[in-house]
């Protein structure tokens, strides 16, 4: 048996837990961009959801309390939730921050108990130590354990045996189906399979007709055959992605290669201090739409270093930029490697990469003495301004509560209760 | 080839400070007040408890009190619990409802 855990109402409950004052009260995350990342259940229960402009929400409910994410809180609870179910199971999948599937075949003799009081104690773990609840779904399939959510959501524990699958699907739409899109949907329901029961009772060989190999995977899911792999391994720094919001939408071609240039900084920055470098960038820009257009490019040798990626990266620009208004840029380095020692390519002066290092061995410290953009590239200074006007009010709490020893840049793992006490 | 240090070895039974101070559900504070200087904790501490413990009689407590946070001595006195200060310029609460949010493990003072 297969078990999902889903953490209710993830970046919310967990700025609820650290302050704990605003237990019970309508909460939403999201501030920097002004719209909702995640609501707390109070505030769902008001009609407040994710994907909602912060003024849209703040009309509904004039006593919400927003705050901007704190990631880097979020990310000490993603891992300590997934550490405490890894008390009880060796074989867990890591499916984003606030998610998770674990196996537990096998192991009831071992912790004397049933599937189900596995889960309850994993349950009762995660909210007392973290002060956050977890939906749990128990199922022999990825699926169903999906489904199995769904319906327990918030807090609960639902548990699909084999015996009783028909039962659950039957009030499940096949657009509510995890891994099924919406052109599969309306594929299923014009060949008449409105619930997940009937197109799980259809047979396989009509299926397989009409269905490509993902979609049969899903079958074989609902039908309790696993067909969906479990993928253990953690992802590592395989890749560096930052991207960035502004607002409003800009049709000013320099000003929106100068924010995309200030990802490319930042991406940078972050691989430097994994010394990790890259030969393959990638550059998106969304428009104001909505709709996303992004390019691929690579460079002959490992870099983290903006000054020999900005050539190409202007290149690219070229290439994917249409007059329009945007309202977001974005850059991925993939294919990390070591950075060091750098492997000078043939035909180049080494004199000039060891000046880039040295100058960007600068630049780091610099950063640390004066924030992150004490010295930039001129290409992302028209980004620099309205970064700085901004991120007033938009920082969360824990930045600035620090204490003797921490910098603004690097604090301790631990998570902070913000409350005053008395 | 070389013979491995022996330094290594020995340096195996020995622990870090991270694990040494931090357990799984530890949570920080930073002391606000000096409502505990008698047991040794002030204003500015960094207070390291455990998050969902039981706590006993005599363990020093974060405890919500009717939506008041507040840091003390918690003891059971006739099948109730009372907060106790470890300052005289405090009272002794004796709550209707209290919950207990963590036990104090430790106490950091950086100078």
């Amino acid at each position: 048996m297969l078990i999902h855990i889903d953490g209710d109402s993830f970046f919310a409950s967990i700025e609820q837990s650290v302050k704990p004052y605003l237990k019970g009260k309508p909460v939403v995350t999201g501030k920097e961009r002004n719209i909702i990342a995640a609501a707390s259940i109070e505030a769902k229960k008001r009609g407040v959801g994710r994907g909602m402009t912060l003024w849209d929400a703040k009309k509904m409910i004039p006593d919400l309390v927003v705050l901007p994410t704190d990631y880097e809180t979020v990310s000490l609870f993603s891992k300590r939730m997934h550490d405490i179910i890894r008390r009880y199971t060796p074989v867990v999948e890591e499916y984003g921050v606030d998610e998770a599937f674990a196996d537990l075949t096998g192991l009831r003799r071992y912790h004397h108990t049933s599937y189900e009081g596995i889960a309850a104690a994993m349950q009762k773990d995660i909210h007392g130590e973290l002060g956050i609840t977890v939906t749990m779904g128990i199922a022999p399939t990825k699926t169903l354990c999906k489904i199995a959510v769904d319906k327990g959501k918030p807090a609960g524990l639902i548990s699909i045996s084999r015996s009783r699958i028909d039962e659950a699907l039957g009030g499940v739409e096949v657009k509510d189906i995890w891994n099924v899109g919406p052109a599969t949907a309306a594929l299923l329901r014009k060949y008449g399979m409105r619930t997940a029961l009937e197109f799980k009772q259809k047979p396989e060989e009509y299926m397989k007709k009409l269905l490509t190999k993902p979609g049969m995977q899903t079958w074989y899911e609902l039908n309790g055959i696993q067909a969906i792999p479990f993928e253990e391994e953690k992802v590592s720094y395989k890749s560096i992605g930052k991207s960035k919001t502004f607002t409003p939408p800009s049709n000013d071609k320099e000003f929106v290669f100068a924010q995309l240039v200030k990802n490319i900084e930042n991406a940078c920055m972050k691989a430097r201090r994994y010394h990790q470098g890259t030969t393959n960038i990638t550059i998106y820009l969304r428009t104001k739409e909505f709709r996303g257009v992004g390019i691929e490019g690579k460079v002959e040798r490992v870099t983290a270093y903006p000054n020999e990626l900005i050539g190409a990266v202007r290149e690219m620009f070229e290439h994917i930029w249409k007059v329009g208004y945007y309202r977001a840029t974005g850059v991925f380095l993939s294919n990390l490697q070591p950075l060091n020692p750098m492997q000078p390519t043939l035909f180049e002066n080494p004199a000039r990469l060891i000046r880039y290092t040295n100058l960007y061995g600068a630049i780091d410290e610099l950063r640390e003495h004066y924030g992150k953009h004490a010295v930039h590239l001129g290409a992302s200074l028209h980004a620099q301004k309205t970064q700085h006007l901004s991120s007033r009010g938009d920082m969360p709490v824990r930045r600035e509560m620090l204490v003797k020893g921490e910098t603004k840049r690097k604090r301790l793992p631990i998570p902070m209760l913000q409350v005053p006490l008395r | 080839m070389s013979w491995p240090s022996p330094a290594e070895e020995e340096l195996l039974d020995t622990i870090s400070f991270d694990e040494w101070l931090i357990e799984p559900s530890t949570f920080m504070v930073k002391v606000q007040n000096d409502a505990m200087q008698n047991a040794g904790i002030f204003t500015d501490d960094i207070v390291i408890f455990r998050r969902g413990q039981k706590p006993k009689s005599g363990d020093i407590v974060i405890a919500d009190i009717e939506g008041e946070w507040m840091m003390r001595y918690y003891q059971i006195e006739e099948g109730r619990p009372v907060l106790y200060p470890a300052n005289g310029h405090y009272g002794v609460i004796t709550p209707d409802e209290l919950t207990v949010i963590g036990v104090i493990r430790s106490v950091i003072r950086r100078y």
